[in-house]
């Protein structure tokens, strides 16, 4: 069924849109994933405008974290109050990522940039993943151990002013450090329409230091509100929210992930984040390939 | 006699500077044309796949009809990649003045789009009569030609602009229709359709239709509110959002 976007201003298969979008909340289902760094390329790739495609994915990221949230919630895993620093940061974040999105657009490089970040973030994340996987598939031990982390106690976050006290993550450190993580993925859901998870769960626990229990929960609470604010932005500033789109992309995200959730009580977590770490893998591949091999046409054209 | 050869040139005079326009429709009686398109608006709600336009006329005489389809003009950048570091990424830029976002054209007679007429060429018949302009007027007319030919091959990818000429069919000897197809990824405005009569060298006739392209229904109704009251649009996005989340949250305790 061809549906029409009012925004996007184009014609797409509501089906294929819905089945990427059940697949990919399947995958974040099973992992925690957001999965924005794959429903965006995606968009792009079918047509439909980078900025629309950034700013809708940005409102399904919306509702996959307060799902997530609140299901942590429930149990008690999330730290509100570092997630509040966090989310200061990421206002300033996606704010300032607007307008960076907008300039890069104007100069004609929007495209480079959003697969010169993917590749480097992807690339960087899944060789991550996959070596860390295998280890702990193979050797069977804990690799991340947040309790016995350098960073924290080195002497230049010690330098660092505004300390605060964190009382659920048991933490004493600069106000500043949550928030320049919470800085920089504002500034990617802005620019790639990606909530970040795969970039605050290891800055959380390597950086911060974190208690591994806390950090998924209050990551996601910091994405849903950036995401959030991001959406608002990208609507205002340029309007580049296709409600359609986005509404296929929830639900479609929300069925997905409901299947992904029950299906991850039967896979195993370390072959599984090999399998996931794979997939990111090949993500990155098509784009760096996309960005070094001859294109068919040098040309290409926007409306000023 | 003074009287008689004073008045005579008074009128002499008045037939030399009477304007060329006033004396036209005369000359263009043995050679009108009445146009009309079957509809003159092309809705676009949610379903909406793209849309067939007919144009029926009539000519008295034997000319050719030539019709052009023009949507509405925006400037346009033309990027050309290039290596750097072995990545091909935007190196240079062109940018085009009033380019249609849409053009479509047709002709009865398609000997006319081997060598098209200068007189056609002129009014923009033919993708090489599309008359848009450089912005900055320094590059070379090869350099020029070659982001001309990657904007229109870009068109034509997008099915925005024609391959070919559409053709002008002839129902009898007087009677003729054209049809045009509007893909789903049409920009909306007004369309300017514009039929012209030509023979021997000379345009002798033109009529101008306009078709409106206006999304309608839902769709419109996005649309419109997203643009005058964008923060509540984004708003609702966001709360229509979280209420998603919430049912799928609720969904999975269940």
């Amino acid at each position: 069924m061809q549906v029409y976007l009012p925004i996007a201003e184009m014609a797409v298969s509501a089906e294929m849109i819905f089945f990427v979008s059940a697949f990919v909340g399947f995958l974040s289902g099973i992992f925690g994933i957001g999965g924005g760094f794959l429903t965006t390329p995606f968009l792009i790739f079918i047509g439909i405008p980078p900025a629309v495609a950034v700013g809708t994915q940005a409102t399904q990221l919306v509702a996959s974290s307060t799902s997530g949230v609140l299901g942590h919630w429930g149990k008690g895993n999330v730290d509100f109050k570092i997630g509040g620093v966090m989310l200061v940061g990421g206002f300033f974040g996606s704010f300032i990522g607007i307008f960076i999105f907008k300039f890069l657009e104007k100069v004609g490089q929007i495209d480079f940039a959003i697969s010169l970040l993917y590749i480097l973030f992807l690339g960087g994340v899944s060789s991550m993943m996959l070596i860390e996987s295998f280890r702990s598939a193979v050797f069977k031990h804990k690799t991340i151990r947040s309790e016995f982390n350098e960073m924290k106690h080195s002497k230049f976050m010690a330098s660092l002013p505004w300390k605060m006290r964190f009382g659920r993550s048991k933490l004493y450190i600069s106000a500043l450090v949550p928030g320049s993580i919470g800085f920089v993925g504002g500034i990617l859901a802005s620019i790639l329409g990606i909530g970040g998870g795969f970039l605050f769960v290891p800055a959380m626990i390597y950086i911060l230091g974190m208690p591994t229990l806390l950090v998924a929960g209050t990551s996601l609470f910091q994405m849903a509100f950036t995401t959030g604010f991001a959406t608002i932005m990208h609507a205002v500033a340029s309007n580049t929210v296709d409600g359609f789109l986005a509404l296929i992309l929830i639900i479609g995200g929300v069925i997905g992930a409901q299947v992904g959730v029950s299906f991850s009580k039967v896979v195993r977590g370390a072959p599984a984040r090999i399998v996931l770490a794979v997939i990111i893998m090949v993500v990155c591949f098509q784009m760096v390939a996309h960005l070094f091999l001859e294109p068919l046409d040098l040309f290409s054209t926007s409306v000023r | 006699m003074r009287l008689m050869v004073l008045s005579l040139s008074i009128v002499f005079l008045l037939f030399c500077v009477m304007p060329d326009a006033y004396a036209a429709p005369s000359a263009y009686v043995t050679h009108s044309i009445t146009v009309d398109l079957a509809e003159d608006y092309v809705d676009i709600s949610a379903g909406f796949d793209g849309a067939h336009i007919s144009l029926f006329g009539m000519r008295e005489g034997k000319g050719d009809i030539a019709i052009v389809i023009r949507g509405p003009v925006r400037d346009m950048v033309v990027r050309r990649k290039g290596q750097l570091a072995g990545a091909w990424i935007n190196r240079s830029s062109k940018k085009f003045k009033d380019v249609p976002l849409y053009y479509d054209y047709a002709l009865s007679d398609m000997a006319l789009d081997m060598k098209m007429p200068e007189a056609l060429k002129k009014v923009g018949v033919g993708l090489s009569g599309l008359s848009y302009q450089l912005h900055d007027a320094h590059s070379t007319g090869k350099l020029r030609a070659e982001f001309k030919d990657a904007l229109i091959r870009n068109k034509q990818a997008k099915a925005l602009f024609p391959k070919k000429p559409q053709g002008v069919k002839f129902l009898n000897d007087k009677f003729f229709r054209a049809d045009f197809y509007i893909p789903a990824n049409v920009p909306v405005g007004e369309y300017r359709i514009q039929t012209y009569y030509f023979l021997k060298g000379k345009i002798r006739n033109v009529k101008t239709n306009i078709l409106k392209v206006e999304q309608v229904g839902a769709s419109a109704g996005i649309k419109s509110f997203s643009k005058e009251h964008s923060f509540i649009y984004g708003l609702l996005c966001v709360c229509v959002a979280v209420f998603a989340g919430w049912v799928s949250n609720r969904v999975r305790r269940a």
